[in-house]
């Protein structure tokens, strides 16, 4: 295939010598010699990041609800002691730091104690530092709570893709019966597992959905 | 007669030498084809080269190391390319490099029948330029807004793009003489377009329509169809992710495209194909099957070429990404029967980006490979392998995009006479 044959060692030597004294140029080797990768930057994709476009654009009307939630009467902040999220949580709810191995987190809710609570929402934070979708992240990780989803769909909360699921343990040696809410959150390179109980109490389910809306970044 | 032959090529060394701009060389026996395979253009040490595929010739154009993103005019005469973040073109014939634009370029496309470039720079606007013409054209002032995704229809009539301006979101279309219209709004963040181009009869603009979010986008969104004379849009249900060479129109109006979401490209994707009248959708590959990308649809209308890996259980996606993309090889599905054929299946290699020749009768594809990235031609039958490009680089990152990898970035093919490109 290679028309090597072709070029005799005559016909070379004279191409070359042609080439050498025809402008007083000299000639390069036929093979291009590798550039630097940093001349091209859109060749060399690298580590995707993914935005939200709020973050960019926080002034857009559609943003304007995200912007760092301040307190009100009805609303207190939780700020993440890490420094990677705030979120408004309702005014006079109880605050409990989560069990921080394989995530880390924090539970709200409606009484001082778990065990006096009858709602209460918690958001555990995972890492996800290859920045996986959420279904396939879910999907090699686990739920991370005993029982069976029963009901999972993907949706947006301010157009961040989230999964929501509906967990239930129906069993009493495995801690149940119980059903949980789970929604599913990606920020950066952290997973947000937020969890609502009770998991079929419509209210539950709307307190869960308004705390998330104010997620955003400190 | 051969050693006459041999003289010429020797003068012709010597005259492009004294240039002292193309780099001549020749790789291998010119390919017999019933119609000329054309010419490709590449990226090799930042440089741009032009390989003929009817001669072997292999030819350098430029020289200092900083080019990407070679894309040919409709003659086969001009490259245009980004040298840095600059846009430049070169006339082939002659290795005579010209700078379209002294500021940077974010877009730029040829119109797919005329040697007319439209590209669009933040600081200057929309522009037009044409060989020849000293000064671009201007379309669009930079004040109307910032311009993504420039696309023409398959005629050149027309110029779509995405425009944003204050927050807001339209599709418009420009044709020669008449002012942009816009075709579509996006109300609100949470259905915004991003254009995916034309159908192949001009009828419909299509693109991707759901939030603004990157991360959403990144997941895929669904398609829609807008009408070309404008209407609400009409959208596929499942999501597909955001690339145009997941994208590919048979010569009678079917659209095969590849479906199913999420980042990563080798993880539940499936082939189909919708007719764009009634949006109805026929599944060749389900995702349990293959993961397939770039598919091509044979200028008949009859085959699609794709490049696919084997089926990746999503509990497993990362764990056996490497090997999933690693085992990545051409393939192509008869549309009438629904007999899938493997074309390649060197496991020293990953194949992508199948395209057909003008006639049907080749394919050209890329390979990555230990040794680096190269172009390959085979007849389309799967047989007669052999390397027409030895060398891409930069080297891309053979995990890209989450497996995506931009070939656009490194090489493009002028194929004569082919309407769909």
């Amino acid at each position: 295939m290679v028309r090597k044959a072709m070029i005799s060692g005559l016909s070379l030597g004279l191409v070359l010598l042609l080439g050498l004294t025809g402008c007083g140029q000299s000639r390069e080797t036929p093979t291009p010699s590798p550039s630097p990768t940093e001349t091209l930057p859109a060749l060399a994709p690298g580590t995707t990041v993914i935005v939200d476009i709020c973050d960019q654009n926080p002034q857009h009307p559609d943003c304007v609800g995200l912007q760092t939630p301040a307190p009100s009467p009805e609303w207190a902040t939780f700020t993440d002691p890490l420094g990677r999220f705030v979120f408004l949580y309702p005014a006079g709810w109880y605050t409990m730091t989560v069990t921080p191995d394989p995530s880390d987190g924090v539970r709200v809710m409606d009484a001082p104690s778990l065990q006096e609570s009858t709602r209460w929402v918690s958001v555990h934070v995972f890492s996800n530092t290859q920045r996986a979708s959420l279904p396939v992240w879910v999907a090699e990780h686990g739920v991370g709570w005993v029982g069976e989803v029963i009901r999972q769909e993907e949706g947006y909360i301010n157009g961040v893709p989230v999964l929501r699921q509906r967990l239930e343990n129906k069993d009493p040696n495995l801690g149940g019966p119980y059903t949980y809410f789970l929604l599913w959150y990606p920020l950066e390179d952290w997973i947000l597992r937020w969890t609502a109980w009770p998991g079929e109490q419509a209210e539950t389910l709307d307190l869960l959905e308004q705390m998330v809306s104010t997620l955003r970044k400190p | 007669m051969r050693r006459r032959h041999w003289w010429l090529l020797l003068i012709l060394a010597w005259l492009t030498a004294c240039r002292g701009v193309l780099e001549v060389r020749f790789e291998r026996e010119p390919a017999p084809s019933a119609s000329p395979l054309g010419k490709v253009a590449y990226i090799a040490g930042g440089d741009v080269w032009v390989a003929d595929l009817d001669t072997g010739q292999q030819t350098r154009l430029t020289r200092d190391g900083r080019n990407g993103h070679p894309q040919w005019s409709a003659s086969g005469e001009w490259i245009a390319y980004y040298k840095d973040d600059k846009l430049w073109v070169v006339w082939v014939s002659t290795g005579q490099e010209i700078p379209i634009s002294e500021v940077p370029v974010q877009e730029f496309a040829w119109s797919p029948t005329e040697d007319q470039l439209a590209y669009f720079s933040l600081s200057l606007g929309l522009l037009m330029w044409e060989p020849g013409r000293r000064d671009s054209k201007m379309i669009l002032d930079p004040k109307e807004g910032f311009i993504n995704h420039l696309a023409w229809d398959f005629t050149g009539g027309r110029l779509a793009w995405e425009c944003e301006n204050g927050g807001e979101r339209h599709l418009q279309v420009f044709s020669m003489g008449k002012a942009a219209t816009t075709l579509f709004t996006a109300e609100g963040m949470n259905r915004v377009p991003r254009l995916a181009g034309w159908s192949i009869d001009d009828q419909w603009l299509l693109a991707w329509i759901g939030p603004a979010s990157a991360l959403a986008q990144a997941d895929g969104l669904p398609l829609c169809l807008i009408p070309a004379t404008g209407g609400p849009p009409r959208c596929l249900e499942q999501k597909m992710l955001l690339y145009a060479d997941w994208l590919s129109w048979s010569p009678v109006g079917q659209l095969a495209f590849i479906s199913g979401g999420g980042r990563e490209t080798w993880v539940n994707k499936g082939l189909a194909i919708v007719d764009p009248a009634s949006l109805t959708v026929r599944q060749l590959i389900d995702p349990a099957e293959q993961a397939p990308i770039q598919p091509a649809f044979s200028p008949d209308g009859k085959y699609l070429a794709y490049s696919a890996g084997p089926p990746t259980p999503v509990e497993a996606a990362y764990a056996q990404r490497d090997t999933a993309l690693a085992q990545r090889h051409i393939h192509v599905i008869d549309l009438s029967s629904g007999q899938r054929r493997q074309l390649t299946n060197d496991d020293h290699f990953r194949d992508e980006r199948p395209l057909w020749s003008y006639d049907g009768r080749h394919i050209l594809f890329v390979r990555l490979g230990e040794q680096g990235t190269s172009l390959w031609l085979m007849d389309a039958g799967g047989s007669h392998l052999r390397p027409v490009v030895s060398e891409l680089t930069p080297k891309p990152d053979p995990m890209g995009e989450y497996g995506h990898v931009n070939w656009q970035a490194l090489w493009d093919w002028w194929r004569p006479s082919l309407k769909i490109r």
